[in-house]
């Protein structure tokens, strides 16, 4: 009886979370697009700008951002079926490409005149202290120059 | 579809650039490799199946990256940077990244 | 510094990340999962099945001779009563059918009717189905022989071999996981429960035949069911997660096996 109670509470979570998960992923993915296609003239590449292409400038700048993303129970319990099995974990590369796409807006958003970010670099790390097998945050930085010509 | 780690194509002139393509995979590695990896680990040497595992995955990384250069007109990935993070126990993410062109 | 031109790249830039798949897959690993489970609980089931029936009644007694059965706290009442029950199992060994082992009865302290078949030759009748059955010989002796049935099918170390083979399995598979944990305990519980079932109608056979070649009746047996059902009035659907399947089920098993008894001509 009492694993009976335990599994049905854990199928409700799975389905509350199945739920709410996608209902938040399907608002973020429509917010990245939207915010994509405004910053579509301000191109960030991992470019490495040579000595001696200096175009005038007007300024020049460092810009960042990031953030950290997390994972609701339905895919953490997803990736547990999936470590048995092993191969492609869909439900987690939603999560990062989300979080992937958020900090490159975020870095554009400081400086959004500028012309282009070169020698942007990308790094994904794992925030929380992992006791558990599954992955519950992980923090995505992307950096970059932003360079602004004089006109 | 050329790939190069420099900000250049060897000898091709660059005509000009489409901003950043990217493609990325998660893997879990399955549990029975995980069980020979770790009695590998006893002895110590290269764990050739997470090694043909990271590199499959590397490979469709790099596959979705180039993917998405094809769907904008690009003939080459210049600046190609990879990452590869554990983002779990038992998965880990490959990532690559570069500047999608058109060389001559 | 090359020449920039946006370019969109349509349904590419989310070639990274497939979307509005993990039902689908949630199912497909689902069943996966479950075959897997499946298949490993059966090959478990077999290899110790495998093992326990080989294994002699001398290995059994030396193995669980650690084991150690409380002795009933108390009075003089349950020393009577414990003497009662030894006189039972005694007259029920007599016909020597039963597993060889060196039984040893002890009571435990619960008021719900119940008794179970411990490794080694223990066996622990409840106070409360002590006291459901007062004055009852033969309900008691059946309650001993079904026990006794156990011990003869070995289903005492059967389901204790299924246990801890799959907890080892368990353990090899998650680790130390979290996720699956809750889910995959309660179905090995589950089946657990759903395999003992048919053990239990054996053992009731088996505990129903000493009875009659001991006593030289059957009448009586069935009143232990009629007993419990009265007291626990269990519902109808709490029968599938119930060790011991409907009482209904067992009576009419058993009133169907005594008369095939009767029928026989005495054998000794």
């Amino acid at each position: 009886m009492e694993g009976l109670i335990q599994i049905g509470g854990a199928v409700a979570l799975l389905v509350l979370a199945m739920f709410t998960g996608s209902i938040i992923e399907r608002r973020h993915y429509a917010s990245i697009r939207a915010r994509e296609a405004q910053f579509q003239n301000l191109p960030a590449i991992p470019y490495e700008l040579p000595a001696g292409d200096e175009q005038p400038l007007a300024e020049v700048r460092m810009v960042m951002g990031s953030t950290v993303v997390s994972i609701d129970y339905f895919k953490q319990f997803l990736f547990g079926l999936r470590t048995l099995v092993g191969g492609r974990v869909s439900a987690f590369e939603s999560v990062l490409d989300r979080g992937r796409r958020e900090a490159v807006l975020r870095m554009k958003e400081q400086f959004p005149d500028a012309d282009i970010i070169v020698n942007m670099r990308l790094e994904t790390s794992t925030v929380s202290a992992s006791t558990q097998k599954a992955l519950n945050s992980v923090e995505v930085l992307a950096y970059g120059t932003a360079l602004k010509y004089r006109k | 579809m050329i790939l190069t780690t420099v900000n250049f194509v060897p000898g091709r002139k660059i005509l000009e650039h489409y901003g950043l393509v990217s493609g990325s995979t998660v893997r879990a590695k399955h549990f029975g490799k995980d069980f020979m990896a770790g009695l590998k680990n006893i002895v110590g040497g290269e764990l050739k199946g997470y090694t043909e595992l990271l590199n499959e995955s590397r490979n469709e990384a790099i596959n979705r990256m180039v993917t998405q250069a094809q769907s904008m007109g690009a003939n080459a990935v210049i600046n190609i940077r990879f990452s590869t993070s554990s983002v779990a126990q038992g998965a880990a993410e490959l990532y690559a990244y570069g500047t999608a062109v058109r060389v001559e | 510094m090359i020449p920039y031109k946006p370019k969109d790249m349509g349904e590419a830039s989310e070639s990274s990340a497939a979307q509005g798949t993990s039902a689908r897959e949630f199912f497909k690993l689902v069943i996966f999962v479950a075959c897997l489970a499946a298949g490993l609980y059966f090959a478990v089931g077999f290899a110790v099945d495998a093992v326990v029936l080989r294994l002699p009644a001398d290995t059994e007694q030396k193995l669980f001779s650690s084991m150690d059965y409380d002795e009933p706290e108390g009075g003089a009442k349950d020393k009577k009563l414990l003497a009662e029950l030894d006189a039972i199992l005694e007259k029920l060994l007599a016909s020597k059918q039963a597993h060889p082992l060196d039984y040893k009865l002890f009571l435990i302290d619960e008021p719900r009717p119940n008794a179970v078949a411990a490794p080694g030759g223990g066996i622990g009748v409840t106070r409360g189905l002590l006291k459901a059955l007062s004055n009852d010989e033969i309900a008691r002796a059946f309650v001993i022989g079904h026990e006794l049935g156990h011990f003869k099918h070995r289903d005492h170390l059967r389901g204790m071999g299924r246990a801890v083979g799959l907890q080892i399995c368990y353990a090899l598979i998650f680790g130390q996981a979290d996720t699956g944990g809750i889910v995959g305990t309660g179905a090995f519980e589950l089946a657990g429960k759903n395999y003992s079932r048919s053990q239990e109608m054996k053992a009731d056979a088996f505990g129903l035949m000493l009875v009659y070649q001991t006593y030289g009746q059957t009448k009586g047996a069935d009143r232990l069911f009629r007993l419990l059902e009265k007291q626990r009035g269990m519902p109808g659907w709490a029968y599938m997660f119930s060790t011991h399947p409907a009482h209904e089920k067992r009576i009419l098993a058993l009133k169907k096996y005594a008369e095939e008894l009767e029928k026989q001509p005495e054998q000794k």
